[in-house]
């Protein structure tokens, strides 16, 4: 009898053990669940604001914004087929929340580190405005801009060091002047850096101390090149992995206008730099054939009002309107290929600065003669 | 002091064994009716959580009737402009708006604006003066085959003619967007 009721006292600590555990990990599970999902959602939400503040930007030139961030891996992707997209986590097949880019031409590195993203966003024109840039980073990236005439304009069209936000003055850019010879200052706290050489070659610059043991692909540089008759060309540079105090060149590609050379400062590499390029001349081949459409309907209109009228001073504005430039755009435009280019299509790249030149030129033969513009 | 009979033994025994049963029972139905509540709670919470996600989704659409309002609204193909610059937010040159109507069934037109505006029809119409015979110019047409519901976000914009009488005729954007 005694036995039987050390039994089931016995039983019963088991019974309420067990179903104490059982219901013990369904509440862990079920706040372990929450906790992904809390997560994820402040993820996603952080995305969903994003998207819609990269909107209003990218419709608005010139627009400077930082952006607070959540406390988690922001990346910046592109393959190498330009599937371009931010994400949060360590991967892109791990990611907590993905969005992807669709319309917005974005030139970015590829970690946002920090708790602050600067935005901005830059018209592409050329020589009609096509499209905004928008070029993202983030206060702890430095970019070193070599000290010479052109290089202090560059510097200058980067955003402000500080921002005022909300009565308060944030970090929002770190950004720093160079002379390649000299020894550079106040280079820590930074994750990554972003030379731009603009009269000197970064094979014969030799790269700081302070950024020896950063990893290779975050020690970067670009170069800017001219040479008459040739359109001009953005050399991509990484600190080479056998010898790191040396950039090694990883590609070359084109710029055309400003713009252009600014989103290759902000661009991850060339891969990145040439994705958003070769999206933006879709949007340029489109914009010249409204503008070549244009053209052909003010001929035709003029042609009715001279019918009426042969004195009418219309008739003056007909030069203007010759479409010959602008059906050489569309014919050029599909020829260029901003991915590594050695040579190869640099008669569509040369075509297109000197159509681009004769475009501008009829523009302002318009202005002046008092007719409807092109563009 | 007597001792119990056999049968008394026996009866306790049994009396014990019920009770413990008894408690048992009780036991495992408390248990029962504490997983049914919860499962209800969860059900409920689950439902709370659908509903909320079928307003955001709703907001959303909302939301992206607006952005593409508001990409239309900025598209410098179709702003006007006078010596290179653009005179002002809501002006429309009325021949780039033709031309991009000229070639809104192109299937490079449509291929490239699918980015930008979805499955939507983006119309300009002239409303001041009126002009009875002009049909409104389409800018972009994606229609989704079967669409549950359209948002429409009419924007006024100024329409001008530059090469006639240089004047500014009173127009609505219309952006509709299927879902």
């Amino acid at each position: 009898m005694k036995n039987k009721g050390q039994v089931e006292v016995q039983f019963n600590w088991i019974f309420i053990l067990i179903v104490g555990a059982i219901i013990l990990s369904f509440f862990v599970v079920i706040a372990m669940r929450q906790k992904q999902a809390s997560e994820s959602s402040i993820n996603v939400g952080f995305f969903v604001n994003f998207e819609k503040a990269l909107s209003g930007i990218s419709v608005v030139e010139g627009k400077k914004l930082l952006f607070e961030v959540p406390n988690m891996d922001l990346n910046y992707e592109c393959t190498q087929s330009c599937d371009c997209a931010a994400y949060a986590g360590v991967s892109r097949a791990r990611a907590s929340a993905s969005f992807n880019m669709r319309d917005k031409l974005i030139f970015s590195p590829n970690k946002l580190k920090g708790n602050h993203l600067l935005t901005m966003s830059t018209a592409w024109s050329y020589p009609f405005r096509i499209v905004n840039f928008l070029y993202i980073t983030s206060p702890e990236v430095k970019y070193l801009i070599e000290d010479t005439p052109l290089g202090n304009s560059f510097y200058n069209l980067l955003p402000d060091k500080v921002l005022r936000v909300e009565q308060t003055e944030q970090r929002a850019f770190d950004k720093q002047l160079f002379t390649p010879d000299q020894p550079i200052k106040a280079i820590s706290g930074n994750y990554k850096a972003k030379f731009t050489f603009i009269e000197s070659k970064p094979e014969d610059f030799t790269i700081p101390s302070e950024l020896v043991n950063l990893p290779n692909k975050d020690v970067t540089a670009i170069y800017f090149e001219k040479t008459a008759g040739s359109p001009e060309r953005i050399r991509f540079y990484e600190k080479d992995s056998s010898d790191k105090t040396k950039f090694r060149e990883t590609g070359v590609s084109y710029s055309f206008g400003e713009a252009t050379q600014i989103g290759a400062i902000f661009a991850e590499d060339l891969n990145a730099y040439a994705c958003m390029m070769n999206k933006a001349l879709k949007k340029y081949e489109m914009v010249a054939r409204v503008y070549l459409e244009k053209q052909n309907a003010l001929v035709v209109k003029i042609n009715e009002i001279l019918l009426t009228n042969p004195s009418s001073p219309l008739k003056n504005c007909l030069i203007s309107y010759v479409n010959s430039y602008m059906d050489e755009v569309i014919i050029n435009v599909p020829n260029i290929n901003f991915k590594n280019q050695l040579g190869e299509n640099d008669i569509a790249a040369r075509d297109l600065t000197s159509n681009v030149r004769s475009i501008s030129l009829q523009n302002d033969n318009a202005i002046r003669g008092s007719c409807p513009q092109i563009y | 002091m007597t001792m119990p009979s056999e049968e008394a033994v026996l009866k306790y025994t049994d009396m014990k064994t019920k009770k413990s049963q008894m408690q048992m029972g009780e036991n495992v139905i408390i248990i029962f009716i504490f997983f049914i509540l919860l499962i209800f709670a969860v059900v409920f919470f689950m439902k709370i959580q659908g509903a909320k996600t079928k307003q955001r989704i709703d907001i959303d659409i909302t939301g992206r009737g607006l952005q593409i309002a508001q990409k239309v609204a900025f598209l410098p193909e179709v702003q006007c402009t006078k010596d290179n610059a653009e005179i002002f937010s809501g002006c429309y040159d009325e021949f780039s708006i033709r031309a991009l109507d000229a070639i809104s069934g192109t299937k490079a037109q449509r291929d490239y604006y699918y980015d930008v505006f979805g499955f939507s029809t983006v119309s300009v119409r002239k409303i001041f003066p009126i002009d009875i015979e002009q049909k409104p110019l389409v800018l972009y047409n994606n229609t989704l085959g079967n669409y549950t519901s359209i948002i429409v976000s009419n924007v006024p914009i100024s329409l001008c003619n530059f090469l006639e009488d240089r004047r500014c005729s009173f127009g609505v954007l219309k952006v509709e967007v299927y879902t």
